[in-house]
């Protein structure tokens, strides 16, 4: 045993009483990470002390970050195609409705195809029923893309527009398409 | 061939940039300078996150929500606020708000789920081993379901997170003694829970 594990040792008690300094507490913590006689000692007086052991290094693989950076680009995008729709839904979607819908659609159909992940996005999330003749409406897809069979996964936009989020299949791509009622899109 | 160029000059200005410099040319609607600090901070919210909500899938979730908070928030950020305190106070009262309802969720399906989990979880784990293969996490996961969300939260920053008890009073918006409170109160229910379900952890004395 180290003096170091004598000091580290002495200064658990008042660990648990949180009356450590700063640089003292951040000895201690760094003494027990890589001690494991002292973390065996810690946890006979308090078997909450294993926690001390734990790095604060946050576990986030690259890949994870960029996934996550990925669903917010796509979050904000959706969030300011939401915005651009909004203002337009009910006296000015005569000319402008359409044009902002359709390119919201298109905007979000790059994105969620280029990102190849499928994002989370809360404001969507939830999923009330859409008329059926509101589903039905809904024009003749591309090729490769098919019509939504029913209205779940879709939800209703703070502009009055439907977003439907669709996947499928189990895979991607992800296709999110914004269909305004009051637009003949 | 400019346009790469430029683009990966940029994200190399980006990277070496302050987080305060960051926050300012977001507020100017430059989205790249926004993504760089998501991916400088995604690590602590994710990690945060985790902890608090106890899984990696739901922690991903409630990290993404943090971020389009701050984006859709970062005029009313106050500048004389650290950003690693405004950051950590969106993603813990995101956290606990998820937790909680995650829990009433648990609850209008009925306990017994929860107890068939747990006589599994108390048969299935090597305590000491838990404890020294660096499985803390998933130790911290399995004993932390009584704690109050405050209480987890409270205990997460300062345990795992090692901020100071001013800085989580600041987080969660508390007094300083309340922060102690949480931390007492947090490792006398823990101390219970592994009583329970680790009983390997325990001095000899105590069994």
């Amino acid at each position: 045993m180290t003096a170091l594990c004598e000091k580290t040792r002495a200064a658990l008690p008042e660990y648990l009483a949180e009356s450590l300094a700063p640089s003292e507490r951040r000895a201690l913590r760094a003494h027990l990470s890589v001690c494991a006689a002292c973390r065996a000692e810690a946890a006979t007086l308090d078997p909450t002390l294993v926690f001390a052991a734990a790095g604060t290094a946050a576990a986030a693989s690259p890949a994870e970050v960029a996934s996550i950076v990925v669903s917010v680009r796509t979050g904000i995008a959706l969030r300011q195609a939401e915005r651009k729709i909004a203002p337009a839904a009910p006296s000015r979607a005569g000319r402008r409705g359409p044009r902002a819908a359709a390119a919201a659609a298109v905007l979000l159909l790059t994105l969620a195809i280029s990102s190849g992940s499928r994002p989370s996005v809360p404001s969507v999330a939830a999923a009330p029923s859409v008329p059926a003749a509101t589903a039905a409406s809904i024009p003749a897809p591309e090729a490769g893309v098919s019509v939504v069979a029913s209205p779940e996964g879709a939800a209703k936009s703070s502009g009055g527009a439907t977003v439907y989020d669709w996947n499928p299949g189990a895979g991607e791509p992800r296709v999110v398409w914004i269909v305004d009622g009051s637009l003949d899109i | 061939m400019e346009l790469v160029y430029s683009e990966s000059r940029r994200r190399q200005e980006t990277a070496q940039a302050t987080d305060r410099d960051l926050v300012a040319e977001a507020r100017r609607g430059d989205l790249l300078a926004f993504e760089a600090l998501v991916a400088r901070k995604t690590p602590a919210v994710l990690s945060v996150a985790r902890r608090v909500v106890g899984n990696p899938e739901d922690a991903r979730d409630v990290a993404q929500m943090v971020f389009l908070r701050v984006w859709e928030q970062l005029e009313r950020y106050d500048a004389t606020w650290s950003f690693n305190t405004w950051i950590y106070r969106i993603a813990t009262n995101l956290a606990i708000d998820f937790l909680r309802s995650a829990r009433s969720r648990e609850r209008a399906h009925g306990a017994t789920l929860h107890l068939v989990r747990q006589r599994e979880e108390s048969t299935s784990l090597e305590t000491t081993r838990a404890a020294e293969d660096g499985e803390l996490e998933r130790l911290f996961e399995r004993v932390s379901h009584r704690l109050s969300a405050k209480q987890k939260a409270a205990f997460v920053l300062r345990e795992f997170e090692d901020r100071d008890t001013r800085e989580i009073a600041e987080i969660l918006q508390c007094g300083e003694s309340t922060v102690r409170n949480h931390l007492f109160n947090a490792r006398r229910i823990l101390r219970r829970e592994i009583a329970r379900l680790y009983p390997g952890l325990l001095p000899p004395e105590t069994k």
